[in-house]
Parts: C-alpha cells; sequence; structure tokens
C-alpha cells in the first residue's frame, strides 16, 4: 500500500509526535520541580507554555486528516470509554483546558505581585495555590496523553501494533524523552533570549515567566542532559523487549518483525529510531556527560528527530 | 426479532463473481480500474466501492494441487471491533445483526479500517466516510426491511449463498460440514458459528480456515486495552519517573545530607 492510500497517514505521525512531547514534557517538568522542593517553577511554566501550542498544533492536524473535518465535533458527543480515540478526545481536551487555566491563574499571580496594593487581600497566594491544585490534577492528564497514542495503534487487529502490550511502553518512554529534549531545546532557546538585547523579546518572556527570574539554570540544564541520557537507556530496553515479544508471537508476529528489522522499513528503522533516536545521542552525552552545549543540543535534536521516526515507522508499517 | 445470517458454501461455489456484480449494481456503485496481478481475483482487495469479491486460491489441498473459492466481505460480527472503536459511535447493528456505517455521522478517522480482524472497511477518499458491506440494510436501499435477500443471495445461481435465520443456517452449515468429513475432507469447518461471537456470514470450507485465509482465531481489536492502558501508565509513572527521581531528588538528598554533616562538624 502506497503512503496516499493508508488511512492513517503523515498528520498523525506529527500529532502524536506533538502530543507526546507536550505530555512528556509536562510530566518531566511537574517532576523535576516537585523533586527539588520547587526549585524548577520555570521548568514547568516552560513546558506548559511549548506543550499547549504543540498539542493544539497537534489537534488540528488531526482534525484536517479526517474524511469529514467539518464533522470533528460528531467527537464530542460520546463518551465511549473502551473507544480509544473517543478518551484520547476528552483527554486532549481536558488537558489543554486545564492548562489554560493554569495559565491565565500565572498571569494573575504574577500581576498581584506586581500591583500587591491593587487586590485585597492575599491574591498573589491564592492563584498560586489554585496552579499548584490543578498542576496536580493535570499530571494525570498529561500522562494519560502520552498513553493514549500508543494504546490506539495497540487496539487494532494489525500485528505489529496489537501483539504485544509493549506499543504503548514503548510510546510513553519516547514520550517522556522527547518531552526532556524539547526542553532542553526550549531551555537553551530561553536563555539566549534573556542575554539577548531585543527588548520586545525580553518584555515577553518576564510577561510570561514573571519578574521572579525565568533564567533555566545551569544545574537543571546539567540534570535534564543526564535525565535524557537515563530516558533513552529506558527506551533502549523496552524496544529490545517489544522486539523479542513481537517475534514471539506466531506467524503474523514474525512476519511484522521481519518487516521492521530487516524488510522493506529495515534501513529507515536502522538508522533512524535505533541510529538517530538512539545510539548517537547515547554516546554523546556519556562520552561528555552533558557537558558540551554542542553535543546536549545535538543529542536532544537527534531524540527528537528518532521519536518522529518511531512514530512514522510503527505507523506505516502497520498499514503495508 | 429473529437474528439472521448469510451462509456461504464455497464448495457449492462456482466463482461465477454473479454476487461481486449485483453488490455493485444493488448499491449503485461504479467499477474500477483495475491491473491483472496474475491471478482472476479481480479487484485485487476491497474498497469503498467495491464490497464483496471473490478470491481464487491455489494451494495444497489434502496433498493435491486445488483452486478454491472463497468470499471476501464483512463477516456482521457478533463482537464487531469496528464498532467497538469507532469514537463517534457511527456504527450500528440491525436487530437482525447486521453491521453498517452511518453515513450521516462518520468523520471518516480510519479507526474502522485498522480495527477490523478481517480488513474490511475502506476510507472513501471523495465523500470522505468509511465504506463498507451493510448486507443490504443501507438507508433507501434496504432489502432486508422489505423483506428482500441481500442482492449478492439473491443472484447466486448455485445457490452457495443463503439467507435465513440464523439458528437454522448454523444447522444447516454443520450438516454439509458432517457430509463432507464423511466423504474424507475432515478438517471441513464451519466458519463464524463461534468466532467473535458469532458471525452473521458463515463460511462452510472444506479444509481449515488457514488455507482459505481466513484468521485462525480472530480477536476483538479491544481485547486487552486494559491491559495496554496500564502497560503504558505504569511505564510512565515508574519506569519514566524513575531517572528523574535519581537525577533531581537524589541530588537534593545529598545535599541535604551534606549539609547536615557540615552543620554538626
Ligand atoms: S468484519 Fe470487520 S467491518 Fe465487518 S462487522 Fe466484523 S469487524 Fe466490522
Ligand atoms: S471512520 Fe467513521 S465509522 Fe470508522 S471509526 Fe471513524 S468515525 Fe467510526
Amino acid at each position: 500500500m502506497s503512503l496516499g492510500e493508508m488511512s492513517w497517514n503523515i498528520p498523525l505521525w506529527f500529532d502524536i509526535w506533538f502530543a507526546g512531547m507536550a505530555g512528556g514534557a509536562y510530566l518531566v517538568a511537574f517532576l523535576a520541580n516537585l523533586y527539588s522542593g520547587g526549585s524548577n517553577r520555570n521548568l514547568f511554566r516552560l513546558a506548559v507554555y511549548t506543550g499547549v501550542p504543540l498539542a493544539i498544533i497537534g489537534v488540528l492536524l488531526l482534525v484536517v486528516d479526517l474524511g469529514t473535518p467539518i464533522w470533528f465535533w460528531h467527537l464530542f458527543t460520546s463518551f465511549l470509554p473502551v473507544a480509544v480515540m473517543s478518551m484520547g478526545t476528552w483527554i486532549l481536551l481536558a488537558f489543554l483546558i486545564i492548562a489554560f487555566i493554569m495559565i491565565i491563574l500565572w498571569v494573575i499571580e504574577g500581576d498581584a505581585t506586581k500591583n500587591a496594593g491593587k487586590y485585597s487581600g492575599n491574591m498573589a497566594g491564592t492563584a498560586r495555590r489554585f496552579s499548584g491544585f490543578f498542576a496536580w490534577i493535570n499530571v494525570i492528564f498529561a500522562v494519560l496523553l502520552i498513553t493514549y497514542p500508543g494504546v490506539l495503534l495497540a487496539s487494532t487487529s494489525q500485528p505489529i501494533w496489537s501483539n504485544t502490550l509493549l506499543v504503548p511502553a514503548l510510546f510513553v518512554a519516547s514520550a517522556v524523552a522527547t518531552g526532556v529534549a524539547l526542553l532542553i531545546l526550549m531551555a537553551m532557546l530561553t536563555n539566549a533570549v534573556n542575554n539577548s538585547s531585543s527588548s520586545m523579546l525580553n518584555s515577553i518572556v518576564k510577561w510570561l515567566f514573571g519578574s521572579t527570574g525565568w533564567q533555566i539554570s545551569k544545574e537543571t540544564m546539567g540534570q535534564l542532559s543526564k535525565s535524557l541520557l537515563g530516558l533513552i537507556v529506558v527506551e533502549a530496553l523496552i524496544l529490545v523487549g517489544y522486539v523479542i515479544w513481537l517475534g514471539a508471537t506466531g506467524a503474523s508476529g514474525t512476519e511484522a518483525l521481519d518487516l521492521l528489522i530487516t524488510g522493506t522499513l529495515a534501513i529507515p528503522f536502522w538508522i533512524t529510531i535505533v541510529g538517530v533516536g538512539l545510539i548517537i545521542p547515547l554516546a554523546l552525552l556519556f562520552m561528555n556527560r552533558g557537558k558540551a552545549t554542542l553535543a546536549v543540543l545535538t543529542s536532544a535534536s537527534c531524540v527528537l528527530l528518532g521519536g518522529l521516526a518511531l512514530r512514522a515507522i510503527l505507523i506505516v508499517g502497520g498499514q503495508l | 426479532m429473529t437474528e439472521k445470517a448469510i451462509l456461504y458454501d464455497s464448495t457449492k461455489c462456482t466463482a461465477c463473481r454473479g454476487c461481486q456484480v449485483a453488490c455493485k449494481q444493488w448499491n449503485e456503485h461504479e467499477g474500477e480500474e483495475t491491473e491483472n496481478f496474475g491471478s482472476y481475483e479481480n479487484p485485487a482487495a476491497l474498497s469503498p466501492e467495491t464490497w464483496v469479491r471473490m478470491q481464487f486460491i491455489e494451494t495444497d489441498h489434502y496433498g493435491k494441487f486445488a483452486w478454491l473459492f472463497s468470499r471476501n466481505a464483512c463477516m456482521h460480527c457478533e463482537d464487531a471491533s469496528c464498532a467497538i472503536v469507532c469514537p463517534t459511535g457511527s456504527i450500528l447493528k440491525t436487530d437482525e445483526g447486521f453491521v453498517h456505517i452511518d453515513q450521516d455521522w462518520c468523520i471518516g478517522c480510519g479507526n474502522c479500517v485498522q480495527a477490523c480482524p478481517f480488513n474490511v472497511p475502506h476510507k472513501d477518499e471523495h465523500i470522505g466516510t468509511a465504506r463498507k458491506c451493510t448486507g443490504c440494510t443501507s438507508v433507501g436501499l434496504n432489502r432486508q426491511a422489505e423483506g428482500l435477500d441481500p442482492a449478492c443471495v439473491k443472484s447466486c445461481p448455485p445457490d452457495a449463498l443463503v439467507f435465513g435465520d440464523r439458528s437454522e443456517l448454523v444447522n444447516k452449515g454443520n450438516q454439509r460440514v458432517a457430509d463432507l468429513k464423511a466423504k474424507g475432507y475432515n478438517n471441513a469447518y464451519l466458519y463464524g458459528e463461534r468466532e467473535l461471537g458469532g458471525l452473521h456470514v458463515l463460511y462452510v470450507i472444506d479444509d481449515s480456515p488457514e488455507v482459505y485465509g481466513l484468521p485462525e482465531s480472530p480477536q476483538v481489536a479491544t481485547k486487552d486495552v486494559v491491559g495496554k492502558w496500564l502497560t503504558g501508565i505504569a511505564t510512565a509513572g515508574v519506569i519514566a519517573a524513575l531517572p528523574l527521581w535519581f537525577v533531581f531528588k537524589r541530588k537534593q538528598k545529598l545535599e541535604a545530607q551534606q549539609s547536615k554533616t557540615k552543620g554538626g562538624v
């Protein structure tokens, strides 16, 4: 089957890549902030500010790819727990609505801190408490958001997706890794903007992050690149598990596996998923321990590309 | 309402393709341009405009080379994967058990295409919806509601296709399978009696399902859906969060310990 004839096509690659990055970055930044006792608030904000537009672009792509895009609202007329796509729609909606509420609360908090006299009572504190509460709720939706694409593929009759339980695990691991990679790249960008002389850029970033300072610290950058190293290892292990399991699921499994590792998709599989997505960033991060900026930048970019390749190759593989 | 079914007896089928043509005519589907790919089979696959087609199988059959015929169309499953995964609830089942796609509600997301164990629905790129055999229950073209047999059944010259009450057809099919076994076709089988909760298209075949290109034990697409959700969630919750814990929390702990030690000195 040629690419044009496939019912799940290029927009879906990007949709689940974006959704994975958005949810993955949220989860990572939330945990980083939690574990470090609240000292990574800016990273968390960065994850939300970057993730929300990405998720929205993903949804738009998906709507455009529907056979009848103007009927997309039919999705919101039913709530079907067993239908994964129905659940995915509601999860995404919830994730975006809560993220919007959090952004509004942050703006209120920033404004209240600046103009304390204008507000009665401790407005900034109240906004902060509420946004903290919503951050906890949305971490559930972030996890569901990165889980649903894998479950969507796995709940079909295509052996490459459905023969094992590990496609959801693989997509989740990759989503979290791409989330870290995205945070690294975005943090490099915002830090660069911080040091730039453009007053417009500076004021945008100040508006987003508040006046308390939004620079992502060197320490956090180092921790992110170490996390990336760990997550690549996890993803590689799950990929090995998936390949072994798929191969052990009878004739349909071996056929699917052959397609992937020795057949039509073998070259892209080995070069992009394994080479670019796993081996190159692993080697770079391991060799220099995340110190050289260029090495970290290259690794994060490779992980992002590898994540896209994983989705593209598996989505195509299920339809050949 | 009594459950109905179509019984297809491959041992009576002459592969004349009358059913294929009758389906096209009744549903007002265009012919498709195809290319010869070395078989009498034509077209090579189902499509939004081809809802039934005959298959020609050249294979080893009880030690001899044989040319077998089979039917490829929607099986109207009791546990219909297509309907279970459809996010808009567009796939409906008649009281008689026939599965059809509501063309005024389907958004063309393609999920049913991926979920069907028999690769039946296809997305129509012009209309935008997914389409497949309705068992002649389409709005405005509903033969069943008028007490008529589906068009394919009506057209079949050797009565290889029969329409009727499902329970009666199961008995008839099993009788035929017993006859075939008595003649030495030991692998003869009535496909669809039990598969996927019971299909509403039953096949009498004189060899194993595999020989006839049918999945041996088809599964509902959402069979392990809970396990799949849990695997993903567990990965996010434990395996992915673990490296982060080591990097962010452990460092924090170590620092706290260090400052304590320093404080004590
Ligand atoms: S054969 Fe496929 S399309 Fe037909 S009812 Fe079963 S799952 Fe649905
Ligand atoms: S393509 Fe239409 S019928 Fe098929 S799952 Fe999507 S909405 Fe339902």
